[in-house]
């Protein structure tokens, strides 16, 4: 990238992140995160069950707010006409975007894992079993600022290479659903469930005769953030792409060597760490 | 009207979203502990897809033609109409999996879609051609957020689950939402019969425009 280049690059990408961090959409996301902070952790589950809240309310909310932005520098490149700013360098302004709810999620993930270290589980609670801190750290930030910097990542990825007004709605619900179902909850999804960008390393899943038995999943959270890290690497790839006057080809060489270790990765989150389904052998209550 | 329908609304969208709301209901059916925030999110989508049908992206041609705002609505609100009836049958055909609020259920997906309709047309009403996708684009992603997070359920029961919750303060929240949203359907659709019609061109608010400009009869009387 040429120096004129990186110099409009930086200029436009301090205007998107503005813009992010002013959307409507983004600051109700940050409010209700920083509210639900206040709400006292589940005394069994602990803070390990937040995690949901900035990953909805930053993450599923971000792929509208990007979406949103994306559609806005269409438009405004449409109006202005030819501009010597190429489509790669205002897409990966709109990456850079995305660093403003990434930094939002760790600022969360540093109060949650404190919070963690502060509020230790009761013997019949979650987390138990071989799983210390970094487990835990693990499981927060693949939960936490992984899925508020990827969330954004896929609105700027459907802004990108879909015109239909609806396409972002559609996404959003298709996560939403894509992961409820892959949470771990069915027994028969459970080692697979960490192809999917969210998901739970445990919880209140039960066994027959105490419908609320705390359960340990099978799976590295660590291999799972790489893999994660990976998908996000390979939307910024795919953004990239959707640029045909710039050379594609280094674009696609890389790609196909994140997805090799993306596979690689979740091969391995799949098959390390807990090697299979714990119960917690105290009852739940 | 039914031509213009035909022409107007959606279809494709309505379509996706009919088929969205399905499979939806059936995954909640299958555990409906664990998948209730589906329910909520399928709400949602539902006042998405009702605001959207109701966005008039040629507001420029229609504005032109002798139909009001309120005959314009009834056409477009045909597209709403498997919208409802989708959510009926989704709701009615897993009725025995859910909690026995069935009635209750119908009401959240037809209030939402009402309160959709309701503040799009008084949008329209307002001079605004196309306030749907801007609607959409909240209503979504905010009712997800709270079918997810269920934030104080004790005092927000927008979606209730179990048979401990405030199952009767959210059948009055409910109604409360679809009186409202008739009621400012009713004012949005009597302001657009006194003569909205020069209001709304191509999302313009008239008071943005110059007099001059609005009223062709200034210059007639000029010549």
């Amino acid at each position: 990238m040429s120096p004129a280049a990186a110099s409009t690059l930086s200029v436009l990408a301090r205007v998107e992140m503005g813009r992010c961090a002013r959307h409507p959409l983004f600051l109700t996301g940050i409010v209700v995160t920083t509210l639900f902070c206040f709400v006292d952790p589940d005394p069994q589950l602990g803070v390990l069950f937040h995690a949901i809240v900035p990953a909805t309310a930053i993450g599923v909310l971000g792929i509208f707010v990007l979406a949103s932005l994306t559609r806005r520098s269409q438009t405004i490149h449409a109006a202005a006409g030819a501009v010597p700013v190429a489509e790669r360098t205002r897409s990966l302004a709109l990456v850079a975007a995305c660093l403003v709810p990434f930094a939002a999620g760790l600022a969360w993930w540093a109060w949650a894992f404190i919070t963690y270290r502060n509020h230790a589980a009761p013997p019949n609670g979650f987390p138990f079993g071989p799983v210390g801190d970094g487990w835990a750290a693990a499981v927060l930030f693949g939960e936490g600022p992984l899925a508020c910097l990827g969330g954004p990542l896929l609105g700027i990825l459907v802004g990108r290479w879909s015109g239909a007004r609806a396409a972002p709605a559609l996404t959003a619900v298709g996560v939403i659903a894509t992961c409820l179902v892959m949470q771990g909850l069915f027994e028969p999804l459970r080692r697979i469930r960490v192809v999917m960008p969210w998901t739970y390393f445990g919880g209140p899943a039960g066994i027959p005769g105490d419908p609320n038995r705390i359960l340990l999943y099978s799976g590295s959270p660590a291999w799972w953030c790489v893999y994660v890290a990976c998908l996000c690497a390979l939307a910024v790839l795919a953004i990239v792409l959707h640029d045909r006057e710039s050379p594609r080809r280094p674009v696609l060489m890389l790609a196909a060597g994140v997805g090799a270790a993306a596979a690689v990765a979740v091969g391995l989150a799949m098959w390390t760490g807990v090697d299979h389904t714990l119960v917690n052998p105290l009852p739940s209550s | 009207m039914i031509d213009y329908a035909a022409r107007a609304v959606p279809w494709r969208l309505v379509l996706a979203g009919c088929l969205v709301t399905t499979a939806l209901m059936a995954i909640v059916a299958v555990s409906p502990d664990t998948m209730w925030p589906l329910q909520g999110t399928a709400i949602g989508l539902l006042a998405g897809l009702a605001a959207w049908s109701m966005d008039e992206t040629a507001a420029a041609l229609v504005d032109a033609l002798p139909r009001p705002l309120a005959w314009r609505t009834a056409a477009r609100a045909l597209g709403i109409v498997p919208l409802a009836l989708t959510w009926c049958a989704s709701v009615l055909t897993v009725a025995g999996r859910l909690p026995p609020h069935t009635s209750l259920f119908l009401l959240q997906g037809t209030g939402a879609m009402l309160f959709a309709v309701a503040c799009v047309t008084w949008r329209r009403a307002h001079g605004n051609a196309v306030p749907g996708t801007a609607f959409a684009s909240c209503v979504v992603p905010l009712v997800a957020l709270l079918a997810i997070t269920r934030p104080l359920p004790q005092h927000l029961a927008l979606f209730p689950i179990w048979s401990d919750e405030s199952w009767h303060l959210c059948l009055v929240i409910w109604s409360t939402l679809a009186g409202g949203s008739a009621a400012l359907l009713t004012a949005a659709l009597s302001r657009g019969s006194s003569g909205m019609r020069s209001d709304v061109s191509n999302g313009v608010p008239a008071r943005a425009v110059p007099a001059a400009v609005r009223s062709p009869k200034v210059r007639r009387h000029r010549h």
